[in-house]
């Protein structure tokens, strides 16, 4: 801004020109901005908040599916271990014996 | 200060690696880890009239025989006695056993879960195995057999995980994590066929009761690429409850004891003669029209009968002691023991499996005339199982001696490292182990173990009947009876060695370890589907 005085008799009053400079304007930050971005640091803060106490609150659970996962992982590997144990050479013999097969004696070889 | 506050915030879980598993050759599971539970109690949280019926309601549980109900629940009851807040009530209880306890909705109990071994094939193949104990930590580790010499591989790494606690314990979602992932131990497939391994197992326990035997063993063994197809030793140990037994059974006699090898060596002294051009399968021998007289000492045949200017082929087929003293001489010391050295002897054989021995050789200068001519037929020497096998091995296959392997493939989560055939030297000629391979043929054919042999298959071997050592000298009652061979013998799909410690029905060869060998050949054609050729 720049103030400019006029060469007038001394009646006459002094005017003052007020020179905006449009660049100076365009630097200006817009309030609007400001606005959004208060508005939306609450906005996070609460959420945040909200999350928190909300997620706190989910530990109680995910202990529950831990020891969901360890239960089942447990159970597959008795399943795994039952499956072993009835597929057994030891086992299929003894039932094999049980319902009638017995070892082959003679074999006769077709030439 | 900042550790206790630590402590206070965060919670550590050690994550434990499952120990890894061990397959058959088809993947059938032969040893894997089972997760059981043990039953504790809180004395001070259980009222006294609680305790009398708890101990009463887990013993109708734990106990199978109304009449032990009592005994139980007094054990039980005085476990909960005492002036402890906590105290152990029953450990190894599987899971049904776990979710009847848990049925009974009891105040004051709880389980901790402990991981042990598991074998779905019982006490099946215990000396290949070995067993899983604890170490100084209380940790698990893994002795003899398998379990000990792949201890690195199987046990893999605990890991741990950390995360922020609540105030009840429980893990915040949002909190700080820091996982350290466990690595589980690495698997092993075994080249162990084990339909081999159950019929050599169903034989062998026959044998030892039929021959009235104090041991009996077998190991059978891929001529071609040293892989281990079965190996079985009796008696024999549970693996899971082998704190039940003697020490004494852990060993795996295949590769821990030694023995003399008696007349199934003959095949290898002949066979290096041969190799030098010493001798040929019609060369007569020129001392054995009796007893060979040596440092003092005189060499008899085992039955006392003599064959003058018999061939090197007939010494084979009469195991002629005298006849072996003569090749052994033609081959001279310097000669045998470079051959004594290639077979493998005097160094173990590298097998797969802990606790393995090797006697040492006898150094060449230590060697007199007698020890020469008592070696060539298999006295006066100490080797063991595995060694003899895979030396037979080398004729087998045209010649090699090959490195004997329990373990296919080692295999972890992402990568399965796989153990190639393992050729150590070439020991013989190919032509040197046709040659021997048919004098082993008619060894089988027209020797004293040809009543057994089952008619129309080619097989290549021989028996042998050592005397034991006690206290200076030979027990002519007490022997190692032994028979080695392979078969088809063109094409060898197997070798086998079948040794009975001090059979009591007969202390030969020939009429013990002969037909147990030639028992579990007949039912390796069936599964090889090897139709007979003669």
């Amino acid at each position: 801004m720049a103030l400019l005085l006029c060469n007038c008799p001394k009646t006459s009053f002094m005017t003052i020109i007020k020179k905006f400079d449009p660049e100076e304007y365009s630097n200006k930050f817009p309030k609007k901005y400001v606005v959004f971005a208060v508005v939306g640091i609450l906005v996070l803060s609460i959420a945040q908040i909200w999350v928190n106490n909300t997620a706190v609150s989910y530990g109680e659970k995910l202990e529950s599916i831990a020891k969901l996962k360890s239960t089942l992982e447990m159970e597959n590997t008795f399943l795994e271990n039952e499956m072993a144990s009835e597929l057994s050479l030891t086992n299929i013999a003894t039932k094999s014996s049980k319902l009638g097969f017995s070892k082959i004696e003679s074999i006769q070889y077709i030439r | 200060m900042q550790a206790k506050g630590e402590n206070q915030h965060f919670k550590d879980t050690a994550v434990e690696a499952e120990r890894g598993k061990i397959f058959f050759s088809d993947k059938a599971i032969l040893a894997t880890s089972n997760p059981s539970f043990s039953l504790y109690g809180l004395p001070k949280v259980i009222t006294q009239e609680e305790k009398l019926k708890m101990s009463y309601l887990l013993a109708k549980i734990f106990v199978d025989d109304s009449s032990q109900i009592d005994a139980e629940a007094k054990n039980i009851l005085n476990s909960l006695q005492q002036d402890l807040y906590w105290v152990p009530i029953k450990k190894g209880l599987d899971q049904k056993t776990k979710k009847k306890i848990e049925d009974l909705n009891l105040i004051g109990i709880g389980f901790n879960t402990a991981s042990g071994r598991f074998y779905p094939e019982g006490s099946s193949s215990a000396h290949l195995l070995g067993f899983v104990g604890s170490d100084a930590k209380g940790g698990q580790k893994g002795y003899f057999g398998l379990e000990g010499f792949y201890e690195g591989e199987l046990k893999g790494m605990p890991g741990f995980l950390r995360h922020e606690k609540d105030a009840l314990g429980l893990p915040i979602l949002i909190g700080k994590f820091l996982t350290n992932k466990a690595n589980n131990g690495k698997d092993l497939v075994l080249n162990i066929d084990r339909s081999i391994q159950f019929t050599v197992e169903e034989v062998l326990k026959q044998g030892l009761e039929k021959y009235g035997a104090k041991a009996v063993s077998a190991v059978v063994m891929d001529p071609k690429t040293g892989a281990i197809l079965a190996l079985a030793s009796f008696p024999s140990y549970d693996p899971i409850k082998y704190f039940s037994f003697s020490s004494d059974y852990y060993k795996n006699p295949i590769v821990a004891d030694t023995y003399e090898p008696g007349s199934t060596f003959k095949v290898l002294v002949m066979a290096a003669a041969l190799n030098e051009e010493l001798v040929e399968p019609d060369t007569t021998c020129d001392i054995c029209n009796g007893p060979v007289q040596l440092g003092g000492f005189a060499i008899r045949t085992w039955n006392n009968k003599y064959y003058p200017d018999t061939t090197m082929k007939d010494v084979i087929i009469h195991s002629d002691n005298t006849g072996m003293v003569f090749t052994g001489m033609k081959l001279g010391l310097d000669k045998f023991h470079e051959y004594l050295e290639n077979y493998g002897f005097g160094e173990p054989s590298d097998i797969d499996l802990q606790d393995e021995s090797s006697p040492d050789l006898r150094p060449k200068d230590e060697w007199r005339e007698i020890d020469l001519a008592t070696a060539s037929f298999g006295q006066g020497i100490a080797i063991t199982p595995i060694q003899m096998v895979r030396a037979v091995a080398s004729i087998a296959n045209g010649g090699y001696l090959m490195e004997p392997h329990v373990v296919r493939e080692i295999k972890d989560e992402k990568n399965t490292f796989e153990i190639k055939p393992k050729m150590i030297r070439q020991v013989i000629k190919e032509n040197t182990a046709k040659i021997m391979t048919e004098m082993m043929v008619k060894a089988v054919d027209e020797g004293e173990a040809k009543w057994a042999k089952p008619k129309g298959f080619k097989i290549a071997g021989k028996t042998g009947t050592a005397q034991i050592p006690v206290a200076g000298h030979y027990d002519p009652n007490k022997t190692i009876a032994s028979f080695v061979g392979f078969a088809p013998a063109d094409d060898p799909k197997f070798v086998m060695l079948v040794l009975y410690n001090q059979p009591s029905s007969s202390i030969f060869g020939s009429e013990t370890a002969a037909p147990t060998f030639f028992e579990i050949a007949k039912e390796l054609f069936v599964y090889y589907k090897i139709a007979p050729t003669e």
